[in-house]
This record gives structure tokens, C-alpha cells and sequence, in this order.
């Protein structure tokens, strides 16, 4: 649509109206409808003017730049630049346009542009003030509100696209949504800025790893090692790396990963302040410190805070330290239980164990590991009279200063693995959950309605490698017409999917795969527990909670109980559910005992319909009993330790 | 069955009466929905779960069978006279033998369910919001919701424009609080109490609508904040005292004045330190940090640091009365502070220029010197009181400062017989001090375990936290300090503090700094002053309150005289003005006690009867207000101010 001059005017005029009386939506609305507003210098500066309206400078002075590029000679424009640049703290930019405006020509409809007095250069001198948006972005992240870090995110590169930090903020959100594409590309660009920077690769490693492209993101740590070769950081990440990778390349890096990064630690710790003894008699309280990194509503909260909501007694109380803003009604609810409550996220490692100690915290369990966010260097204080590692991926057993792990008879093997770290054995189990009440009713098995056997899992789909592929080949082929349904993948790119297909389809199977697919209105756990007959927990990275979702919604599980901690969680639960059968003693053993769970499929509708019932009577579902054996055996650890007899 | 015209309607209510709600609502896209049970009821379904599980007006008229589903009430203890000021126990004495010869008593709880705040933590679908109000006659709602789902969906099924038009008809007013944090909600239900009327604090019902972890969190947050919805109202006494110092230190234009740096970032941190018992422990340290920071002593901490040997650049002052100059004055003999700068409230005792002349006054907004004195909202320090470790901070901010450490700013202790530094004036033979209140209340601690701490010292550590929320980012707290921790700054040892070599000398930047706040001028003075017309204002207001009085006289019961009073003594939406910023302490008391022992008649059907004698005494109290006020005031200005003269004549 083109349009005369004079009714162009009217439109900008209305326009400006319309921001004068505080309405930019409507400003924006009106000079779309007029024309084409890409090649129309007036409208763009409107349009400029509405950005600056809704906050967003960075929009308002590409836009002011593109009315500029239209009409070079328009005085407005440059006087309008010449203001926004420098309040946003562009002072040679804005100081350049402010000269150039002095050559520059009234603009030809005869507007006032200035509705918001930003033409005023001096006024704009005494009025700078840089945007806040990436400040805003990275606070929105740490808070885990990803929506508003695109929001800041986006505001901040079109106004200084230069700035490294926030492409790899948004990176590193876009990661967190599912976006590997986008995160990949917004830090490959942030290392384009500034190459050295060597925590960069390090999230680049897994995106990388994100998208199933393992020898990348091994490139990307080994650039970042290459970096900083001291940095204990880089281990620690290179160790939560290594969690995912198959059991051999495990076995054979993390024992010397392990010891460089303890020797760092002994080393830091060597240059720490003196910190407070823990008193050798101890009280009659017993004080259980966690610190955590996941104090909000996630799976990993769900199979602990039911035991943590149960262990505070009258001699027991719960100290928790926080290693992350991110908040919900679940840390309202941590919060309230807990004697002390500390928000450790930043605060030094000498100043945290001061802390812990005059919290008197006798046992700190930690649910970090060799997370981002973990704690090592300060769990190397040992502020606690007894420090243990409990989860995280994986869990901080056999770091420097954590003398044990909670354990139970199926993790066990795996922990005594981890060198010199004892066990603290636990009977019932080390999680435990309160009904899953959100779940609806247990339903019809599928079987009946298919005539074969659904297997199912849950997992990132970059997880799966050709030995887990082959694994599960063996499983569909040990029971005849058996599909698998790989479960909530609706997120997952299509890199991911073909390279999924891909792999099965070297072992003959991709046509018995299935994706589930959920109306858009369902609720995806509930769909599909509902499709599938028997659910296999994946390898070597458990689903330990997905595992206690499927006996509640009455569907068997298989796990195997091999290999190291993070692969045998599923094993556990089974173990704590009272359903030790479905549990594998090796990899070999899954097609057996598959087989045999299905040799009778017509027997698969009665098991489902009473195993809600069976389970709900074990100890994976009576958080009461768990945390009545665990503060036992925590006063009694805590004595030994107290005594020497221990760590 | 759901309306979309109710909602378009009640959005556009909200957004023009609680903008702040509105603009949450307006753009809201809602991942739950109504469901409607067989009469018709609604209810919110959430991927599977149901907030009541029933109607909502089933929920509202079920079974009590919870303790949280019972109503709460802020329970006041008994005024006592001897801590009110002298028109208010006047007050009570008379209104109290009145009652009693007239065979009245009274209970220890409330006897009636009239309540002039109601906070409601949960509007849900808003079926139970008209019963609450019916039940409790509240002027004054407060609605709190921390799940924006409800309060979206109520849209569609709760008429608040019924509701507005109703509480505009009747004299009411209520307020929406969306926040999923106890803390914030807290804050905001607080203030907003204080504000409307705070003479009516005792007797606000609290009533759970669901339990939520948030609002069952809340209840219990607030019980502990009662007290400082009652905080900082002074009384006229008090004020008489404010403004006839203020008059005494800056009547001659000798004075600097603050003023807010408020876009400069000032070169050196700033170390607050207080006279906590760990000012001992921390002693080191500041001597270490001193050379590279501003260091500011903060009343009684002035005395330990001389004789640590750190001489403070700064030294604050709060306090109205004579007796600090004078302990202060003695204890400090044998040290030369007079090139230390006094930072004070313009309140402080006029003797004090004897002892520093370089001094710098700030005015405190909450105190009617502020407006008839102040030189705008950058000449005031907010949430610079109630203990001088507030001033330090604010004074801390108002320069500029980027990184703000505190040290001996405990506002607590651990062990009850050490709350101070041990070379603090409380531990000083001569002055031996007994502290006659008690360490009942609990704190978590800045460097663990929990810390004891008393009503005052809560009250300040309250506001050192609204401080540092107040100001705007780009500021970092450290709390060195081992007593009670405080929100937004974080906790650091002492021995891991590290500061960088300054840029220039450091007296160089201090003297460049406090040179540049102006002197107030003799003739900016006799302007503020306008021929003192606060003594004909201070009358006129007197007169105001009783002729409210009289106009409600006959139906005080209904609260409609509080909410009168209330447009002119609250500070909802304005700074009020000097004459009633002088009468405020002592009207709030006045109207409290008064409500207090109505509130708890034990013969309710003669409430009426006792409501007319509280009216007539309230009457004959501000007669009497009205009345004394001038030639007391008149008589304390002409003392300070020959105080002041000889003092300066002195230095």
C-alpha cells in the first residue's frame, strides 16, 4: 500500500498522538496499517520511538539508524540519535550525531518527533545511563525465569551485539529449553568475541553433548583445559562430563581426574582461613545440613524432600544451604521445615563454613556433586563433623573432605568403587517419596488393546549410544511384535530423532520404534504410563524418579544394576519398591528377564492393576520409614566420625 | 458457564484501581481452567488437581475441621502509662476511671468481631470475600493471592466491581497483594497496614482461604512484624524536641547540610561499625582496612575505636536527647576528635558542635523537622533511624558508596551479658548500663545458629534491610559483623575482607567529599521558619480533630471516624504536613488506646455507652494538645538555642 504525502502526515501525526498519551501499541498498529514501513523513514521512527516506549533502546536505535539511512540529511533523526545514544552511554556515537545534526535539514512532513524531550543532547549528557538489560538477563537466569532471559537477552544484542557475556547467557538458557541449536550458535558466537574464555567451551561441551555429538564436546573441553590448565573448575566440569559417557571411558579417566582435582583442593584448602573445630562430643541435637543446588520443585527435589520433610524430630533439625536463587513453593515449604536456612550461592567458602559451623551442623549431606553449582572447595574444609555425599550427577563421593556416601545394598559395589569413600548402608533405601497423588487412576493395559507389548523409557535422546541401542534391540527381539515407545521427546530436535532412528536401525528395529505423541492438552506422564505395558530404565543414565512413576501407575520396571551410581539408581528404587526381580544383575540379563516378564503378556493386566497397591506398602512410598533409619544411622555415623572411626 | 463480560469488566476495574494487578492479569494466558460442579458451582482444575475439589461456596461453608481455617488476631498487650507520653496516659487514666466507676470491665481478648484491618491470604475464586468483610465490618482489606491462576480465573465468577462499588459505598477500601513469597508479603501487608491506620493494629484478623505452604508460611511471618507496624510514630513531646534542635543547629548558617550524591559513585568503600559485642573480635581488621576506606563510627562505637587507636573520618549522631552528649562528651576526654566530621540528624543535641566543629546535618522525613526545615527529598536520610547504625548506613548511600561494609553491627548478641564492645560506654563503671529489656527474640545468625535480639534492635535491623532494598543496584552490603544476618548483604569474615590501595590520599577524598554538601544559609533558615506560623497551624489542626470527633460522636462504633482521621494522619499518598506530623504520635495513641479497651468491654451491650466517654475524652485530649502546644514549644526553642550559641562560642 502506498500512500500520499499528506496522508502520511495525518498517520505519523496520529501516531506521535498516540505515544504522547501513552499508548505505543497503538502508535505501532497505526503506521503498520499505513504502509511499508520498512523503506518509510517517518514510520520507522515511530516505530522507534514506540521501542523506546515499551523499554526496549536497543530496538529504538536501529530503527532511528534505519529512518537515518532513508533520509541522511533528516536533523530530527540524528537529534533523536544524537539523544538515545548518549543516555544509553554511546557518548562518541551520540556526540558524532549530535555534530552531524547541525548540517541537518528540517524533517519534510513538518512533525514533531520529539515526544519524549530525547532530542536534547545536553539534557541526554546529564542523563546517562547504560541499559540494564543483560544485568536483568543474567538475574532472570540465575532465577531460572527463561522466557524474561530472551526478552533481556534479545533487548541487549540488538543494541550491543557485541557483548560476549549475554550470547553466552542466552546460550546457556536456550540450553535449558531445549533449544541446542540456538544455544549452540548463541555461544559459538560468544567465543567468536572472545575466544579465551574458557567456561564458554565448556557449556558449548554440552550442548554438544546435548545433541548426542560426543567427540565435539570432548574437543570443546580439551580446548578449555588447553586454556586454564590449572583451573580445578574445568576439572569438575570435565568430570560432570564424564557422567554420561560409557562405563569404560568412565573407569578410565576418573580416577586421575579425580586425584588432580583433590590434590587442588588440598591445596586451596591450605590457603584457607583457620576454620572453627567441630566440637568432639557433639549435643544431643543432631543438626543434618544439606546443601543442594535444586531446592525447588524438580525430579530430584521429589525424591528427597518427602525424607528431608520427615527427619526434623525433636533431637533432629535440618539446616539447608541454598546454591541457587531459583524459588518455588517447594523452598517456601524447605524453608519452613528447617531450623536455618542460607542462601549460599554467593557467599566465599572460608565465610560458608564459618557458617555451617555456627549453625552446628554435625552431618552435611550434599545433593551437588560436580554440578555448576557444586561446593568442593569449601566440602574440603570440612566444616561438618561428618560430610556425605548423597546425590548429583555424579554425587561428590570420594572428593576431598566428603567421607562417605549414603548407600544402600544395590549401590554399594558401585560406591566401594569410588576409593576410599565408605558406605553408609541404608536398609530402606536412599529416597523416598510421598503418593503421587497428581497421577490419575491406574488404567487398561495396552496390551490388551495392541495384542503386543509396549516397552517404554524416558531419556535425553542425546544419551543413547549404539550399545544402548543394542541393547534394547535384544530386548524387542527376546519378545515377539514388542515395540518401545521413547517417551516425551516432544521437545527434541530432529538432529536428535534421526540420529535415533539412525541407531536402531543399524540393529533392525527403528520400525518397532514409537514416539509418543500427547495431545497437546494431555499431561505427558499420564499419557504415557498409559501406552506403555513394562518400562525400561535407561543406560548408564538412570531415571530413578520415571522408575517410581511406572509402579505407581502399576507399569513393571526394569533396571539394571551395573555399572556405576548414576546407572543404577533405577535399580535402587526397584529395590526400595520391594520389586528386587525386576532388577538385572548386568546388562546381558535385561532380554531375560524382559522375556520372562512377557512370556504370559496375557498376565500383564492383573500385574498392572495391583502393583499400585504393592508398592505403595514398601518403603519407596513411606518417607516416614526411611527417614527414621537414616537419622539413626546419621547419629551413629556422626558418633564413629566424631571418635575417629570413620573417614 | 464462564462470563466473559464479568471478566472484561472486572479487568478493567483492576486495572484502573490496582494497576499493578491489572497489568499482571491483563496479559495473563492461564494454563488451568473453570470447572463447574452439579449446582453449578466453580472450581480451578489444574493438569488434574482442583483447588477446593468441591463448589466454591461449598468450601467456604464447610466444616472447620483445621486450625489454620480459624481466623487470627493480632492481640496487643495492655497500654501502660508509664510508657505512653504524658497526653496519652492522661488519656487512659481518665477514660479508664470513667468506664470503671461506670461498673465496666474488660477482658484480656477481644470481645467483639469488628476489626478495622482484614488481611485475607488466598482470594481463590472469591466466594468467601463479602462473608469476611459482613463478619468483621473491616475498613481496611487486604487480599492476598500467590498463585495468579486463581486470581485470573476469579475473574470470570467473582464481581469486584460489585465489590469495589460496595466497599466505596460503605467507607472501605481494599488492596491485592500477588506475591508467592512470605517474605514479600510480609513487607508489603505491613506497610500497607502501618500506612492506613496504624492506630488499629490490635484486633486485625488474619484468615488462611487455602492451605498453601506460602499463606500458611505468612501467618505466622506477620505475628512476628506486629510490633513494627506500631514502630517510628514519636509523639509531640518528642517533636517538640526535634524541631527546636533542628532550630538551634542550623539557625546561625554555620552548617552543611546532605545532600543526595545521587549519580556518583564515590571512590572509597565505606566501613559502618557499630559497638556490637563482635567489634572486638573484628578490631583488627578495620585497623587494616582503614587507610583504604571512609570508616565511620556510629554512636557509642566512637569511644572503642579511639581506643583501638582507629580514629573515624566520620561519626554519626542520632539521638534528640542531652544525656548521649554528655556520656559521650565524658568518655572521650584525653582524645582529639575534632577533626572528625559529625554527621547528625539536625535533631541532635545543640552541644555536640562543641565537640566536633565540622559538622554535617541530615534530616530525618519521618519527623516534622524534615518538612518545615528540609531542603527536599535530598537533604533526608529514609530509614535512618531507629539506632544510629541506620543513619550510617544511609549516609553511607546517600554519597555514593558501591561497597558498604558493616562491622559490629550485630542488632542482636549471642550471649545476653555481652551485647556490646567491652570498651563501650554500657561497660564503663561510671556508667554501668542494665538493660531492663529482654533478649526474647530470635534472629538467624550472620555467621550461623540463631542470635537473641529485642523489639528496638529488630525494628532497626528491619530497616536496615529496607534500606539496602531501597536503594537502587549497583551497590554491594558485606555484613562483617557476628550477630544477626541481614537480607541483601552477604555474610563475610572479617579476615576475608581485601581491599585496593585507594586512588588519591584518603583524607584528600574524605575533606573533598564533606566540602561539598552546602552550608545552610542564615536566610534559607528565617524563610523555612516564616515567622514560626507552625504555632497558629499546630492550633488549627487541634481544632480539626475534635470537629471530626464531633461529627461521629454518635456512631463512633462503626469506625467511620477512624477512617476520616485516617485521610488526614496516614501516608498513603502524601508526606503530611509539619502541624500533623507533630500531633501524629500522640493522636495514634490516643486512638489506639481508646479502641484497645472498647475492643475488649466485657458488658458488649454497653458499648455504646463506652464509646461516648471515649469520644468526650478524646475531645478534652486534643483540647488540651491544642492549648499547651505553642508556649511549650516556644519556651524549648529559646533554651536550645542559648544551648547552642555558648557552645559554639566554646569550640
Amino acid at each position: 500500500m502506498t500512500s500520499s504525502p499528506d496522508s502520511l502526515k495525518q498517520t505519523i501525526e496520529q501516531a506521535l498522538a498516540y505515544l504522547r498519551t501513552g499508548n505505543p501499541l497503538l502508535a505501532i498498529n497505526t503506521v503498520s496499517a499505513h504502509g511499508d514501513v520498512e523503506t518509510c523513514a517517518p514510520s520507522c521512527c515511530v516505530l522507534a520511538l514506540a521501542a523506546y516506549a515499551l523499554s526496549d533502546v536497543g530496538r529504538c536505535a536501529a530503527l532511528l539508524r534505519k529512518a537515518h539511512g532513508i533520509e541522511p540529511f533528516c536533523r530530527d533523526y540524528m537529534d533523536l540519535l544524537a539523544g538515545i545514544l548518549t543516555r544509553a552511554g554511546r557518548l562518541e556515537e551520540g556526540l558524532f550525531f549530535s555534530k552531524m545534526s547541525i548540517a541537518g535539514e528540517e524533517n519534510s512532513l513538518g512533525v514533531d518527533y520529539d515526544v519524549f524531550g530525547l532530542s536534547n543532547y545536553f539534557e541526554a549528557l546529564k542523563n546517562v545511563s547504560p541499559p540494564t538489560y543483560y544485568r536483568d538477563a543474567l538475574v532472570a537466569f540465575l532465577a531460572r525465569d527463561f522466557p524474561a532471559v530472551l526478552t533481556h537477552c534479545d533487548r541487549e544484542l540488538s543494541f550491543n551485539p557485541d557483548n560476549a557475556p549475554c550470547h553466552t547467557v542466552l546460550g546457556l538458557c536456550m540450553l535449558e529449553m531445549g533449544d541446542f541449536g540456538g544455544a549452540r550458535s548463541a555461544l559459538q558466537q560468544a567465543i567468536a568475541l572472545v575466544p579465551g574464555e574458557p567456561a564458554t567451551y565448556l557449556h558449548l561441551a554440552k550442548v554438544h553433548e546435548k545433541c548426542g555429538q560426543f567427540e565435539q564436546a570432548a574437543g570443546c573441553r580439551r580446548q578449555a583445559a588447553r586454556l586454564a590448565p590449572h583451573a580445578n573448575a574445568i576439572r569438575v566440569a570435565t568430570m560432570a562430563g564424564l557422567s554420561v559417557r560409557d562405563d569404560a571411558e568412565w573407569a578410565a579417566h576418573r580416577q586421575a581426574l579425580q586425584q588432580d582435582i583433590n590434590a587442588a583442593l588440598v591445596e586451596q584448602r591450605q590457603s584457607a582461613l583457620p576454620s572453627t573445630p567441630f566440637s568432639p562430643a557433639g549435643g544431643d541435637i543432631l543438626t543434618v545440613g544439606v546443601l543442594s543446588d535444586s531446592f525447588y520443585n524438580n525430579t530430584l527435589m521429589r525424591l528427597v524432600e518427602p525424607v528431608l520433610a520427615r527427619l526434623p524430630n525433636g533431637n533432629t533439625r535440618l539446616a539447608g544451604y541454598q546454591q541457587t536463587p531459583a524459588h518455588d513453593v517447594v523452598t517456601v515449604r524447605l524453608k519452613g521445615m528447617s531450623a536455618n536456612w542460607t542462601e549460599s550461592y554467593d557467599i566465599d567458602d572460608d565465610t560458608l563454613a564459618a557458617i555451617v559451623a555456627g549453625d552446628e551442623v554435625d552431618v552435611l549431606l550434599d545433593l551437588c556433586g560436580y554440578s555448576e553449582h557444586g561446593r568442593l572447595s569449601f566440602l574440603a574444609r570440612r566444616p561438618a563433623a561428618a560430610q556425605l555425599a548423597w546425590l548429583g550427577w555424579p554425587c561428590a563421593a570420594g572428593s576431598e573432605g566428603v567421607d562417605g556416601v549414603l548407600s544402600d545394598s544395590v549401590l554399594a559395589e558401585a560406591d566401594e568403587d569410588v576409593a576410599g569413600c565408605p558406605s553408609l548402608l541404608l536398609d530402606n533405601g536412599v529416597i523416598a517419596l510421598d503418593p503421587l497423588t497428581e497421577m490419575p487412576e491406574v488404567g487398561p493395559s495396552p496390551f490388551l488393546a495392541n495384542g503386543a507389548v509396549t516397552f517404554g523409557t524416558v531419556l535425553d535422546l542425546s544419551a543413547i549410544r549404539p550399545e544402548i541401542a543394542a541393547l534394547w534391540a535384544d530386548v524387542l527381539n527376546a519378545v515377539p511384535g514388542s515395540r518401545l515407545m521413547l517417551g516425551k521427546v516432544g521437545q527434541a530436535s530432529e538432529e536428535l530423532l534421526i540420529r535415533a532412528y539412525g541407531l536402531f536401525a543399524d540393529y533392525g528395529v527403528s520400525e518397532r520404534l514409537l514416539l509418543q505423541v500427547a495431545d497437546e492438552d494431555a499431561n505427558v506422564d499420564e499419557d504415557f504410563f498409559a501406552k506403555i505395558d513394562v518400562f525400561l530404565d535407561p543406560y548408564p543414565y538412570s531415571q530413578p524418579f520415571a522408575v517410581a512413576q511406572a509402579l505407581w501407575m502399576g507399569v513393571p520396571a526394569l533396571a539394571v544394576m551395573a555399572g556405576r551410581r548414576t546407572a543404577r539408581l533405577g535399580a535402587s528404587v526397584l529395590n526400595a519398591a520391594g520389586c528386587r526381580n525386576w532388577i538385572c544383575p548386568d546388562l546381558d540379563s535385561l532380554s531375560v528377564k524382559a522375556a520372562m516378564l512377557c512370556a504370559n503378556p496375557s498376565g500383564l493386566p492383573a500385574l498392572r492393576a495391583g502393583l499400585r497397591d504393592r508398592v505403595a506398602q514398601s518403603s519407596l512410598f513411606n518417607p516416614d520409614r526411611v527417614a527414621d533409619e537414616l537419622r539413626v544411622k546419621l547419629r551413629s555415623w556422626v558418633a564413629r566420625r566424631r571418635t575417629g572411626a570413620v573417614g | 458457564m464462564a462470563d466473559m463480560s464479568l471478566f472484561e469488566r472486572n479487568l478493567a476495574l483492576l486495572q484502573s484501581t490496582q494497576p499493578n494487578v491489572g497489568r499482571l492479569l491483563s496479559g495473563y494466558v492461564p494454563q488451568s481452567q473453570l470447572v463447574y460442579d452439579e449446582d453449578g458451582e466453580p472450581d480451578v482444575e489444574f493438569r488434574g488437581m482442583r483447588l477446593y475439589g468441591m463448589g466454591a461456596e461449598k468450601y467456604v461453608r464447610r466444616p472447620k475441621t483445621e486450625p489454620w481455617q480459624y481466623p487470627h488476631r493480632f492481640t496487643l498487650g495492655p497500654p501502660q502509662v508509664e510508657r505512653l507520653d504524658p497526653q496519652t496516659g492522661d488519656f487512659m487514666k481518665r477514660y479508664l476511671r470513667r468506664a470503671v466507676d461506670a461498673g465496666m470491665t474488660f477482658k484480656t481478648l477481644q470481645t467483639t468481631q469488628t476489626a478495622y484491618h482484614l488481611v485475607v491470604l488466598g482470594i481463590g475464586l472469591g466466594a468467601h470475600i463479602n462473608g469476611l468483610i459482613d463478619l468483621h465490618q473491616s475498613r481496611h482489606v487486604v487480599l492476598v493471592e500467590p498463585n495468579v491462576e486463581f486470581l485470573y480465573q476469579s475473574l470470570f465468577v467473582f464481581d469486584w466491581t460489585a465489590l469495589a462499588e460496595r466497599c466505596a459505598t460503605e467507607g472501605r477500601a481494599f488492596n491485592i497483594v500477588v506475591s508467592d513469597s512470605p517474605d514479600e508479603i510480609s513487607l508489603i501487608v505491613r506497610t500497607m497496614i502501618k500506612n492506613a491506620n496504624a492506630a488499629s493494629v490490635d484486633g486485625t484478623v488474619v484468615q488462611v482461604h487455602y492451605p498453601s505452604p506460602t499463606l500458611l508460611a505468612t501467618g505466622p511471618e506477620l505475628d512476628t512484624q506486629i510490633g513494627l507496624m506500631l514502630s517510628g510514630f514519636g509523639f509531640m513531646e518528642d517533636e517538640f524536641h526535634m524541631i527546636s534542635n533542628t532550630y538551634a543547629n542550623l539557625e546561625d548558617g554555620t552548617a552543611r547540610v546532605l545532600k543526595w550524591r545521587r549519580d556518583d559513585a564515590y571512590p572509597l568503600p565505606v566501613l559502618v561499625v557499630g559497638s556490637g559485642g563482635s567489634f572486638d573480635e573484628s578490631v583488627e581488621d578495620i585497623r587494616r582496612l582503614s587507610d583504604r576506606a571512609l570508616v565511620v563510627s556510629c554512636g557509642t562505637a566512637l569511644r572503642p575505636m579511639l581506643m583501638a587507636g582507629i580514629k573515624p573520618d566520620v561519626h554519626i549522631e542520632l539521638e534528640r536527647d542531652d544525656v548521649r552528649y554528655d556520656i559521650l562528651s565524658e568518655l572521650i576526654q584525653g582524645f582529639d576528635v575534632r577533626d572528625i566530621w559529625l554527621v547528625g540528624s539536625s535533631t541532635v543535641w545543640p552541644e555536640f558542635r562543641r565537640m566536633f566543629p565540622k559538622r554535617l546535618y541530615y534530616f530525618r522525613p519521618a519527623l516534622s523537622a524534615f518538612p518545615l526545615f528540609g531542603l527536599g527529598p535530598d537533604s533526608g536520610l529514609h530509614q535512618a533511624s531507629p539506632t544510629v547504625t541506620n543513619a550510617a548506613l544511609c549516609f553511607a548511600q546517600s554519597i555514593g558508596a558501591r561497597q558498604i561494609y558493616f562491622f559490629g553491627v550485630d542488632m542482636s548478641t549471642r550471649d545476653p551479658n555481652r551485647h556490646h564492645s567491652r570498651n563501650s560506654w554500657q561497660y564503663t563503671q561510671a556508667h554501668e548500663y542494665v538493660y531492663r529489656g529482654g533478649w526474647d527474640l530470635e534472629l538467624p545468625g550472620n555467621f550461623g545458629g540463631t542470635v537473641l535480639t529485642n523489639d528496638v534492635l529488630l525494628w532497626a535491623h528491619d530497616e536496615l534491610e529496607m534500606a539496602i532494598r531501597a536503594v537502587p543496584g549497583g551497590r554491594k552490603y558485606f555484613n562483617c559483623s557476628d550477630g544477626a544476618r541481614i537480607a541483601g548483604a552477604l555474610p563475610k569474615l572479617p579476615k576475608s575482607v581485601q581491599l585496593p590501595e585507594p586512588s588519591r590520599p584518603k583524607k584528600q577524598l574524605v575533606e573533598q567529599l564533606m566540602t561539598s554538601f552546602p552550608l545552610y544559609a542564615a536566610d534559607v533558615f528565617q524563610e523555612r521558619w516564616h515567622d514560626g506560623v507552625l504555632y497558629r497551624d499546630l492550633e488549627e489542626a487541634a481544632v480539626e480533630l475534635i470537629d471530626v470527633i464531633e461529627r461521629h460522636r454518635d456512631h463512633l462504633l462503626d469506625l467511620s471516624y477512624l477512617v476520616e482521621l485516617m485521610a488526614d494522619y496516614s501516608v498513603v499518598t502524601r508526606q503530611l504536613p509539619v502541624e500533623k506530623l507533630v500531633l501524629r504520635g500522640t493522636v495514634l495513641m490516643i486512638l489506639m488506646c481508646g479502641e484497645y479497651f472498647l475492643s475488649r468491654l466485657e458488658q458488649v451491650g454497653r458499648r455504646e455507652e463506652l464509646a461516648r466517654i471515649m469520644g468526650e475524652e478524646f475531645i478534652r485530649s486534643f483540647e488540651e494538645m491544642g492549648a499547651q502546644a505553642c508556649d511549650d514549644l516556644r519556651a524549648m526553642i529559646e533554651e536550645r538555642v542559648t544551648l547552642s550559641r555558648r557552645a559554639a562560642e566554646d569550640a
